[in-house]
């Protein structure tokens, strides 16, 4: 009974699909084996290199270059960029210097420039960062078509290295580009703006919002913000005075900090879009001066509740605010939109407090 | 400096950093101790003896700087350390709240060695 069962047919394929996978599995096995073994040997290799040359680079820093520096074979070029970016970027000053002249002597920047030119993202990516931080003015031909790629990533890295490398050139350049590329992070161009010289930007972006749609200047007037607000308020004064859409008058008016400002403030006390009323409200709350209290009363009373509310904000947070003034306020008011409104941010503040 | 060796307590998890100041500070003669975390700063602070001044982070795993120097400055055998914190915010709100808790003086990262240096032996030379 048991030979015939053993050699029905059904069985016997049973029997090979079932040698068949269990010998896949254990290639399998192998191959994920192996896989870890190389990636680990890797790591390992790369621990040990960068090891190697913590010391070369923390002599460096401290004005110790040894005048026989090892050449870095492009193999280890990686874990070399790894550790001079992480040694770059944590550091300012004269040691930034001599990390450059560091890479030149290890010949890291002729690595980095044939990476710049090959098919691989990652090592492009890489060798952008480092050009950007050698300041490699040989490399803004092919710096600016890189940015015009379609790789959000690529295109922004290079961005930030092209205005690293020469800001007077660069930003011109890329003033265009940061208006219509909505795929670029306004976080990260802030903090690539953050590192050129503010006349430069002032002077830059003062035609650029003249000339960019409705839509785009606010954005534009974010990245205005890594500039001193003395430089940079004049262009959002003019901008102000003649620009007629809401978003864009919110937008200046949330920029404004200076009282002096508070006669463009005003003027849009009885704007028609509530948007723009709200933020008259957070800009007197911001100037902190009691000569515009009796509209931040009157707007207590506004139409829309979000404009209401932000009244109510301000008056409590005004310097000479006085918690039982506005107390008796909510108490005297016949209105009960202002009575509710008051509740509210007293409540808010008694939580708060 | 006198022969027996200044201590400095450096608290820094980034090992390439800590590696970088510990390079630093030996060369000036200094003795250094590193903790690469919170937990083990705390450990040291609660069983060790005090150094001659510490290094402190204030983004830490497990305890952030905050909390080891209000340890510091509870511990009375601790509490006249001099403590440079070092941190990469640069918001007012953070230094004010260092040096409420008992800091110093504080370093912004990215940080010019020359300037650590001199205000770090500011610290150890004056006391």
């Amino acid at each position: 009974m048991m030979t015939i069962i053993s050699h029905a047919p059904s069985i016997e394929l049973a029997k090979s699909v079932s040698a068949v996978t269990f010998c896949a599995s254990l290639i399998i096995l192998a191959a994920v084996l192996m896989l870890r073994f190389l990636r680990n040997r890797r790591s390992h290799r790369e621990t040990l290199f960068q090891e190697s040359w913590k010391t070369l680079f923390a002599a460096t820093i401290n004005g110790q270059l040894p005048p026989d520096i090892p050449a870095v074979a492009p193999v280890y070029a990686m874990p070399f960029y790894r550790l001079w970016t992480h040694f770059h970027e944590s550091l300012r000053g004269d040691a930034r210097e001599r990390l450059c002249r560091l890479m030149y002597s290890a010949g890291g920047g002729k690595i980095a420039l044939k990476w710049l030119h090959g098919f691989s993202v990652r090592k492009k990516l890489m060798a952008v960062v480092v050009l950007g931080y050698l300041k490699e003015k040989s490399t803004c031909r092919t710096m600016r078509q890189l940015v015009r790629k379609k790789n959000t990533l690529l295109s922004l890295v290079t961005a930030r290295a092209l205005l690293r490398i020469d800001p007077d050139a660069g930003l011109p350049f890329l003033m265009p580009l940061m208006v219509t590329r909505t795929d670029w992070s306004p976080e990260f161009i802030k903090n690539a703006l953050k590192e050129i010289p503010q006349d430069a930007l002032v002077d830059v972006m003062g035609p650029a919002m003249e000339k960019t749609s409705d839509s785009i200047i606010p954005r534009l007037i974010g990245y205005l913000e890594v500039c001193a607000y003395e430089k940079s308020v004049p262009i959002v004064r003019k901008l102000v005075q003649r620009k007629r859409s809401p978003e864009v008058i919110v937008a200046c008016l949330d920029f404004f900090r200076d009282p002096r400002d508070i006669a463009h403030v005003m003027k849009f006390a009885g704007h028609p879009a509530w948007t723009v009323r709200r933020s008259v409200a957070g800009a007197l709350e911001r100037f902190g001066t009691d000569t515009e209290l009796d509209v931040l009363i009157g707007m207590l009373a506004d139409p829309e509740w979000q404009v209401r509310y932000r009244a109510a904000q301000s008056l409590l947070k005004l310097p000479f605010a006085d918690n039982n003034r506005i107390l008796a306020m909510k108490e005297e008011d016949t209105d009960p939109r202002i009575r509710a409104i008051l509740s509210q941010v007293l409540a808010e503040e008694a939580i708060r407090s | 400096m006198s022969d027996e060796k200044k201590t400095v307590f450096i608290v820094e998890d980034d090992e390439n950093i800590s590696f970088l100041l510990e390079f630093m500070l030996k060369r000036e003669g200094y003795k250094v101790i590193i903790a690469e975390d919170g937990r083990i700063a705390m450990e040291f602070v609660e069983r060790e003896f005090p150094p001659s001044m510490v290094l402190l982070d204030i983004m830490l795993p497990h305890h952030d700087g905050y909390e080891i120097i209000t340890e510091i400055r509870r511990k009375l055998s601790w509490k006249k350390v001099p403590v440079i914190m070092l941190t990469t915010k640069a918001r007012e709100d953070d230094i004010v709240r260092a040096l409420k808790a008992g800091a110093n003086d504080y370093i912004l990262k990215p940080f010019q060695p020359e300037e650590l240096m001199a205000r770090l032996n500011r610290f150890i030379t004056e006391p």
